[in-house]
């Protein structure tokens, strides 16, 4: 019978985390953006807390986005 | 004797088959980074070619698997490899004239199932291994991330939207060179290792490796990267030209949506061990990236094109795969039919790009980035 081999508990697995992974990519380099953009604006406002801050947001989106990069370099070197 | 004809036929059909691969898929990995002028063609040609070169090198395991699940493997003669390289050909060398964007590894799928269908019948062919590889990643490729890109190209609109664009536009466009790396980084390993796969089978059935052996030679992996990374380098203008400008008109943060989205569907997917094509994938992915900014921003005449290719692909290939298999029969000895159906294909490309050289100028790198009109 057509269809009784197919592993559908790795279509549904795909369906949901797909997005995820694709959302966690927009969001981490949209926030690196932003956190760096507003970084450097602060600083020449001489805003230093403001700054620190956003300098912290770039940091933590940039190593979120590199850590993704990352995941799927391994992914590409390990199928 | 025979049998060493048809062995280095094949094996240079499937290096054929290799360049076109790299070349119809080049657009997959660049061309959003092209249009939005991320990168100049020539460099984000060079950067892909590199990347598929080196991709081919890192991993073997996929060469084992090909048609692996399709076709039932005992049945596979270097002869049926010969019809269905020469469908998947045909096809790319078709959508690739009509500037469509499709996949390669259906239409290699589809040239094999035409081929060991017209040699062995029905029976050889796995229903179940068609529905899985073929027709559900088919569908569920360019849904997804037609899906993930739109709702990704809104929440970065959403996040990045007080900012000054040319801030904005500068960080996308450096985004869309490490997607691109990845995409191409990627296809390196899964597209070369098909036609290593596939030499290394006509190798088997030759009797030069033994078949509880399996091991891809040196020259087979150099010769197979090199081949899918001058493709590559060669740059398939058409189709990058209507994946990059003519589906929509892409800013960069479109741009990187469609590629970063369609970079983290193709990885996750490869991950769970459900391979989907880089093209239905990037395809689904730019609509999506135009339709969520606004749904008449997508030129819905040339999506419906590409998807009329889509469900063209696998009916299309089998049949020439097919063809080309029983045109290798007629003549009774396999030596006999490989090589005059390989001088016959060698005809028609030859009077079909003499034709096209006659008619004017080509689409290139100097044209391929410019919006159409």
């Amino acid at each position: 019978m057509i269809g009784a081999t197919i592993e559908w508990d790795k279509i549904g697995e795909l369906l949901y985390v797909a997005p995820l992974a694709g959302l966690a990519v927009s969001i981490t380099y949209a926030l690196m953006i932003v956190g760096w953009a507003r970084a450097g604006e602060a600083r020449q406002s001489g805003a230093g807390g403001r700054a620190v801050a956003y300098s912290a947001l770039g940091a933590a989106a940039t190593i979120g986005f590199v850590g993704v990069v990352v995941f799927g370099v391994t992914v590409i070197i390990h199928k | 004797m025979d049998s060493d004809i048809v062995l280095y036929i094949v094996v240079a059909t499937a290096l054929a088959f290799d360049f076109t691969n790299g070349f119809h898929d080049t657009a997959n990995a660049i061309a959003t980074s092209i249009s939005t002028r991320a990168m100049s063609p020539r460099a984000a040609v060079l950067m892909s070619a590199v990347l598929n070169f080196a991709g081919a090198f890192i991993s073997l395991a996929v060469a084992a698997t090909v048609a692996k699940g399709i076709v039932e493997a005992d049945a596979v003669t270097p002869t049926i490899v010969f019809g269905g390289l020469i469908g998947a050909i045909a096809w790319n060398l078709a959508t690739w004239w009509f500037g469509l964007p499709s996949s390669s590894s259906h239409a290699l799928i589809g040239g094999m199932i035409g081929s060991a269908f017209v040699a062995k019948g029905a029976g050889v062919i796995e229903g179940d291994g068609v529905v899985e590889k073929v027709i559900l990643p088919a569908l569920i490729a360019p849904t997804l991330a037609f899906v993930v890109a739109g709702i990704s190209i809104l929440v970065a609109y959403r996040v990045v939207g007080r900012q000054r664009p040319g801030v904005v536009n500068r960080g996308y466009r450096l985004g869309q060179i490490i997607t691109g790396s990845l995409f191409s980084l990627a296809h390196g390993t899964n597209d070369a290792q098909k036609t290593m796969g596939i030499i290394t089978l006509a190798l088997i059935a030759h009797g030069d490796i033994a078949a509880n052996d399996f091991h891809v030679p040196t020259w087979v992996v150099v010769c197979s990267a090199s081949a899918i990374s001058l493709g590559t380098y060669s740059g398939g203008w058409r189709i990058i030209r209507t994946m990059g400008s003519r589906i929509i008109k892409m800013d960069p943060a479109q741009g990187f949506s469609a590629q970063g989205s369609g970079a983290a569907i193709v990885l996750t997917a490869s991950h769970l061990g459900f391979p989907l094509s880089t093209t239905h994938v990037i395809s689904g992915g730019v609509m999506g990236a135009g339709a969520a900014k606004r749904l008449s921003a997508v030129r819905w005449g040339v999506a419906g094109n590409i998807a009329l290719a889509w469900l063209l692909t696998l009916p299309c290939s089998a049949v020439i795969g097919g063809v080309a298999y029983g045109l290798t029969q007629i003549f009774g000895s396999d030596a006999v039919g490989v090589v005059l159906v390989s001088l016959l294909v060698i005809g028609l490309i030859a009077s079909a790009f003499g034709s096209r050289l006659r008619r004017g100028p080509a689409i290139t790198a100097a044209t391929a980035e410019a919006p159409s009109s």
